[in-house]
Parts: C-alpha cells; structure tokens; sequence
C-alpha cells in the first residue's frame, strides 16, 4: 500500500478509537450518574411529599386553633405543593419491584388529598365537620409516612438491585478501556515503527545499490518492491538508469574505438599526401634529360625507378596478378642491379600458367629488399637470386633463394614468429631488421588464413631459401 | 515471523478489548435504559390487597404464593401487607390504611369487632374476602379458608385413634384468641368430651409464636407435670411444643399439630409428633383469587368455600377431610 494512503486511513482510524473510547467511557458514566440523580430526584419527591403531608396536618391544627389566615394560605399552597409532587410521582412512574406498591401510594396519597381539600373548602365554622375530617387525616398520616419510606426503599431496592450490575460493568468496562487504550497505544507504536521501516529500509537498500553503482559495479541488482508502493518507481527508475548508464559507456567506449581508428586514417592519409605526381613529373623530366643527354642508361633507370615508385604508391590491399608483381620485382631488381652491376645475377623460372594467381601488392619487393640488404651486400660477386614460380591447380608456390650469408636460427625464428604484432622492445632492438619480410607475411596470413604457408631455408654462409604458399583462389 | 505474531497479538488484543468495552457499554446502557424505563401505573389494573397475620410466617407466604400466582393469572395485581409480628392492632390499622389506598378488593383474615372497617370497604365499593378465620359479616363477600370446626374434630379423632394411654392429661397451645382458632379448640372440646379418659388440663396462647410456644410448654408442664400429651392449634405450635419439651428433656410427651411447617414432617417421621392436620395455604390463596374474580367478573359465586385438611401422621397416610 502506498505510504500516504496508509497514513491517511490509520491515523483518523487511531483517533475515531481513541475518541469513541472515550466518547463511550463519558457517554456511559453521564447515563449512570443520570440515572443515579434520577433515583435522588425521586426519593426527594417522596421525601418532600410526606413532608408535606405532615406539615400540612400541623397547619390544618394550628388553623383550627388560631385561625389565622397565613396558615391558612401556607395550608392551601402545601396542599398544592402536594399534589404537584404527586403527579410528579406518576409521572416518573413506579418502580419495577413495586408497581402495586406504587397504586396504593398514590391511592393513599389521593384519599389523603380528598380528605384535606375537603377540609380545606369546608367552613372553618363548621368546626365539627373540620375536625372530624382532620381527625381521618390524621389516622392516615402515619400510613403516609409508612409508605413513603417502603417506596423510596423500594425505590432503593430496585436501584441497588441493577447498580452492583453498572458498577461491575463499570469496573469491566474501565479494565477492558485501559486494555485497549494500552493496546491501542502499542498498535500505533508497532505501526509507527513498522511505517517508518517500510520508508528507511528500501531507501537504505537503494542507498547501498547507489554505493556499489557509485563504485562501478553497475551489474548490482536492484530490490524489486510491489507495485503499490511508492519505492516502486523509485526502483524501476533506478534500473533504467543502472541500464542506461551501461549502454552510455558502452557507446563511450565504441566511440573512442572509432576515434582512434579515424586518427590511425588521418596518419595515414597524411603520409600519402606526399605529391606523386610532382615525383613522377620530376622524375620524367629526369629521364628525358638523360635521354638528350644520351645516357640512355640513366633514362631508363630514371623510367624504372618511376614505375617502382608509382607501384609502390597503390593501396597495400590491393590484389594484382602474380604478372604485374614478377615485373615490378624485374622493375626493382633493374634498379639494384645499377648499383651491384655484374655482381649479382637475378634468374627466374615462372610457370607463366600460375602468374594469373592474385597476390597482395609489394609481395616480392620487400623479399628481395632483404635480400639485398642482409643477404649478398657483403658478397663480392657470383651473388645469384632466383625467382621460381610453379603450382597446380590450388596452390602457386613462389621460392625465392639467395646464395648469401643466410641466417641464423634466431633470425629465422623471429621472421617465422609474425603472427603477433611486434612488440615494441623487438622492434627497436632490430631495427627495420626483416620487418618487409615479416610485413609479408603476415598480410598472406590475414588475406589467406591456414591456406597461405611460409618456410625458410637456410644455412649460414651458404645461403637462404624463402618459400610462399598462396591458394590461385582465394576462398571467400 | 516474529512481526507477524506481535501485529497478531496487538490486534487481537485491541479487538478482544474492544469488544469487552463495547458490550459493557451496551450493558450499562442496557441497565440504565431499563432503570428508566419504568412501568406504565395503568389504573385499569384491578388491585388487591392481602393482609396477613404475620408477614413473614411460612403459612401465609404460601397463601400469598397461591393468591399472587391466580392473580397473575387473571392479570390482577396483589400486593402482600402485613405485620412484622402477631399484632391485631397493628393488622387492624393496616386494614385501615388498605381501605384508604382504595384496591378493587382487600383479602384479609377475619377480624374481631372490625365489622365497621368491613362496612366502610363495602361503602367504597372495596370487595372483602375473609380467609383462614372467619368472623360473622355481611360486609365480607366471602369466605375461603379451613372449615376449623371439621378441623378440630378431626384432630379429636386422630388424638383418640392414635392414643392409647388410660388417662390422657392434655395441654393445649392456641395461637391466637382469632375464630379459627377457637373453632378448632371448640370443635375439639366437643368431640373429647364425651370420653371420660381424656381431660384438658390448660389452654394458653403461644400468639403464633414458636418461642412462646415453647415457653408456655414449659410454664404448664411446670404448673400441671401430669400432662401427658400436648396439641399446637396453630402451624408452629407443635414445633413450639417440641423446643419446650426438649428444654425439659421430655422427649417422650407425644405432641400434635397443625399444619406442615418448618422441620413438622421431620419431627413427624421421628415419632416426636404423632399427627398434624394440614391445612392447604396455597389453594386457600389460590381459591380467594378465584372467588373474587368471580365477584368481580359479576358471576356467582359461593360465600363459604371450605379449603379441605389432611391428616399426616408418620405412616404418612394422607387421610383427606370429607
């Protein structure tokens, strides 16, 4: 149930109690002491009216003696006084235990009255008359009294017999009264502290969720509260956040990915801004002076060394058939041989069949590159490199063997090892030692997987052999 | 757990509570509504007074059972007055005082020499019953009660079949100089005169008292010790009789009565008391209900109307007068 509902239905609910109780407790007591000065009330009149009785047949005495006119007028208003208390009498009614008690009271109570209303009319000189009536008045008045005290002890009686019953339930109720206020009184406590605990204790259990989110563990569970409480919300409102945090960083992260690929572009796309056309026109211009020159040589090398250099300017992943690389490689090896003259000799066996077989671009350069540098720099002549190139239907295998210093198991270890990235410790400690080469060959095994395969052969001082394996389809 | 058994607790204490509170609020209410709630004084209700010899003697406790239950039945209402003790002036005023409270009609014992105050009820159109004495009237309607001189004759009777001593010396206690009273000692004097063996020694009157009874036991058997049997006229003569005897350590005086009342029967069934004739106070207040109805209803009605006596001795047998 919801905190405020709950509030609104028990605290009226606590005070309509409390104020029934005591509503009840006053209401019940005002109606025993009511019927307590009724029952004073009545046994006054009783008492009153035997006063009454007796008082006026003293006056109706001193009347016959005195004959004075006040007590004759005190006579008359008695005689009055009494008969309204009479009717009083009737009017409340007699008393449950004592209902013929009560007609004979009041028949009493009348003859009593006819005798003095006659004597009160008859003629104070028809003193014979008087007196004879006051002389039955008198006989009566003993019976009055008599019968005024056995009504108001009936009146008692009947009264005592019911108020042990009032006080008894007067007690219970007074006992039963504290029971409930204590009771009731304890109920709000239990309530109070049962309330506040349903608001602290789902506070308390989000603050600590809040905490461990704060601390970063944002796969904490939330508490799931009912649906008509007011924590509800709150909770449900908490795990949107909890997921939506997840997905924000979960872009974040995306998004420096994406950055940081974009600036690796930008490096990229500034080191190709080197003008090539200002090289190439540079370079034709170059081979066209020679040729006017007459250094045909010059002209041509200048020619060789621009096809090199707009080769070397296509995109890295562009395939090209083995045909364009032999050539490039022949391009490349002219050029090197203007440097090593006589001293290095470049022979090649291809199977023109497999030379269809697509290669990554700049496959053959960087090989030879090594070569050149590490392999027969320091041979002073005789230096041979072949290019052989043979297959079959799936595979085109390419072997290029040198007659140089070849190289030690390490080396040759580390060209193998290009699965992984250099680490940075190697790549300082070797320089640009074989790194064409393992550039190579890495580029075939991410384009051809497990169908690309690469083997060294070497023997130091003797030479060393470089074997490619490339499927003549590359399977998608 | 543990919540959940305190809220239980709390609320069933609240409720039990509550619940307790709330009946005893309707109790107290109920009390006091009906303490005012007092009855309608409906002068319709016709009203009759009885007036007993003693107010709280078992006799006439059981007369005013018998009237008040025919009244209730015939819807009238009867109010039972009397004196605190055997007093005749004391039962005369409170015959005065029932004239003046004007009742549809006054049940009373027959009073002696009261023949105006029966004249005056009569004037005031206040029907008069007489019951258990009688007294010669014509202002009395009726009379319901014993026929004390079948009574007395048949105590004489029981005295001759149950006696078998050759002089009988009896000594008699009389309640009251009330007619019943005499009737009965009358009755019983004629019926033993005849037989030579059996003379009455003394008569006093015990004023319907158990303790003057035992008293005046022991003053005659102190004046008179040849008295040998003693009679109670009245209910708790015999019983009387018996305290005074026992205070003489003479257990052996066979005693009769009249009546059942108090301990008789026991003292009957011990062979202290020979016999008792028992009068029937309830049918006699019943049948005086029964007769003023009739009275009142305007239909015919008998002036004497005998109530019969039994015998009850300690065979028990029940010997029903006529």
């Amino acid at each position: 149930m919801k905190i405020r509902s709950l509030l609104f239905i028990i605290i009226p609910l606590l005070f309509i109690i409390n104020g029934s109780i005591s509503l009840l407790l006053f209401s019940s007591s005002q109606q025993v002491n009511e019927s307590y000065s009724q029952l004073q009330e009545r046994l006054l009149v009783y008492e009153r009216l035997n006063e009454h009785v007796q008082n006026n047949i003293q006056l109706a005495d001193q009347w016959l003696s005195t004959q004075s006119m006040d007590v004759y007028l005190a006579l008359q208003e008695g005689s009055k006084q009494s008969n309204q208390q009479l009717q009083q009498l009737k009017a409340y009614g007699p008393p449950p235990n004592g209902l013929v008690d009560a007609l004979s009271y009041y028949a009493l109570i009348e003859s009593y009255q006819q005798l003095e209303q006659l004597f009160v009319t008859s003629s104070i000189h028809n003193t014979l008359l008087y007196s004879s009536y006051l002389d039955e008045a008198e006989l009566l008045s003993p019976h009055i009294t008599e019968d005024s005290y056995h009504m108001i002890s009936l009146e008692l009686g009947a009264y005592e017999q019911r108020s042990a019953e009032i006080l008894q339930e007067m007690y219970a109720m007074r006992l039963s009264g504290i029971t409930l206020l204590v009771g009731v009184t304890l109920l709000c406590l239990w309530l109070a502290y049962f309330i506040s605990s349903s608001i602290t204790k789902p506070i308390h259990e989000l603050v600590q969720t809040a905490e461990r989110i704060a601390q970063g563990n944002l796969d904490q569970p939330v508490a799931q509260y009912a649906k008509q409480s007011d924590f509800y919300r709150l909770g449900a409102a908490f795990k949107k956040m909890q997921k939506q945090l997840k997905r924000y960083i979960a872009q974040e992260k995306e998004t420096l990915e994406k950055d940081k690929q974009l600036k690796e572009m930008e490096l990229e796309v500034l080191k190709n801004q080197i003008n090539p056309h200002f090289l190439f026109n540079s370079l034709n211009v170059m081979s066209k002076l020679a040729l006017i020159e007459g250094a045909e040589r010059t002209s041509d090398l200048t020619v060789a060394m621009a096809n090199l250099l707009r080769y070397n300017l296509k995109q890295l992943d562009t395939p090209v058939p083995l045909r364009d690389e032999v050539k490039h490689a022949n391009d490349y090896f002219y050029i090197q041989q203007a440097r090593y003259r006589d001293r290095v000799k470049f022979q090649t066996d291809v199977d023109e069949s497999q030379l269809d077989t697509t290669v990554p671009v700049l496959t053959l350069q960087p090989l030879l590159e090594n070569i050149f540098v590490h392999g027969i720099e320091q041979l002073e002549r005789d230096a041979v490199i072949t290019l052989r190139i043979y297959g079959n239907n799936e595979f085109t295998w390419i072997t290029i063997q040198d007659n140089g210093v070849g190289m030690n198991e390490q080396t040759k270890a580390q060209l193998l090892d290009y699965e992984q990235r250099p680490s940075a410790a190697a790549q300082t400690h070797h320089q640009s030692t074989g790194l064409g080469t393992r550039n190579v060959f890495r580029r075939l095994q991410l384009l051809y997987g497990n169908q690309h395969e690469v083997k060294i052969d070497s023997v130091e001082d003797e030479g060393t052999s470089i074997t490619l394996r490339i499927p003549r389809h590359k399977e998608v | 757990m543990t919540r959940r058994i305190i809220s239980l607790l709390l609320s069933i204490t609240v409720l039990t509570s509550l619940f307790f509170f709330i009946s005893s609020a309707i109790k107290i209410n109920s009390t006091v509504v009906e303490l005012n709630d007092r009855p309608l004084a409906d002068h319709e209700t016709k009203r009759i007074i009885l007036i007993a010899q003693e107010l709280d003697s078992p006799y006439w406790k059981l007369l005013k059972e018998g009237a008040s239950h025919q009244a209730a039945s015939y819807g009238y209402l009867l109010q039972y007055i009397g004196p605190q003790r055997h007093d005749v002036d004391e039962q005369t005023q409170l015959l005065q005082k029932a004239i003046a409270s004007k009742p549809d009609a006054i049940i009373t014992q027959g009073l002696e020499g009261q023949e105006a105050l029966f004249q005056l009820a009569q004037q005031r159109g206040i029907a008069v019953i007489t019951i258990d004495t009688d007294v010669p009237s014509t202002s009395r309607i009726a009379y319901v009660g014993t026929n004390n001189v079948l009574a007395g004759r048949q105590l004489a009777e029981l005295m001759l079949s149950s006696l078998e001593l050759e002089q009988v010396h009896v000594g008699i206690i009389i309640g009251s100089d009330a007619q019943n009273q005499s009737e009965r000692l009358h009755a019983m004097q004629e019926a033993l005169a005849e037989h030579a063996q059996i003379d009455i020694v003394d008569v006093r009157p015990s004023n319907i008292s158990r303790l003057q009874a035992a008293q005046m036991t022991v003053e005659m058997l102190e004046q008179y010790p040849q008295i040998n049997v003693f009679v109670g006229l009245s209910g708790l003569d015999a019983v009387g009789i018996i305290d005074g005897l026992d205070s003489l350590h003479k257990q052996n005086i066979p005693v009769f009565g009249f009546d059942n009342l108090l301990n008789t029967e026991a003292l009957i069934s011990e062979g202290r008391i020979i016999g008792s004739i028992v009068q029937q106070p309830l049918m006699i207040g019943e049948q005086a209900v029964d007769v003023l109805h009739q009275y009142l209803e305007g239909k015919p009605y008998i002036e004497h109307n005998f109530v019969s006596t039994t015998v009850l001795t300690s065979q028990n047998d029940k010997e029903v007068q006529r």
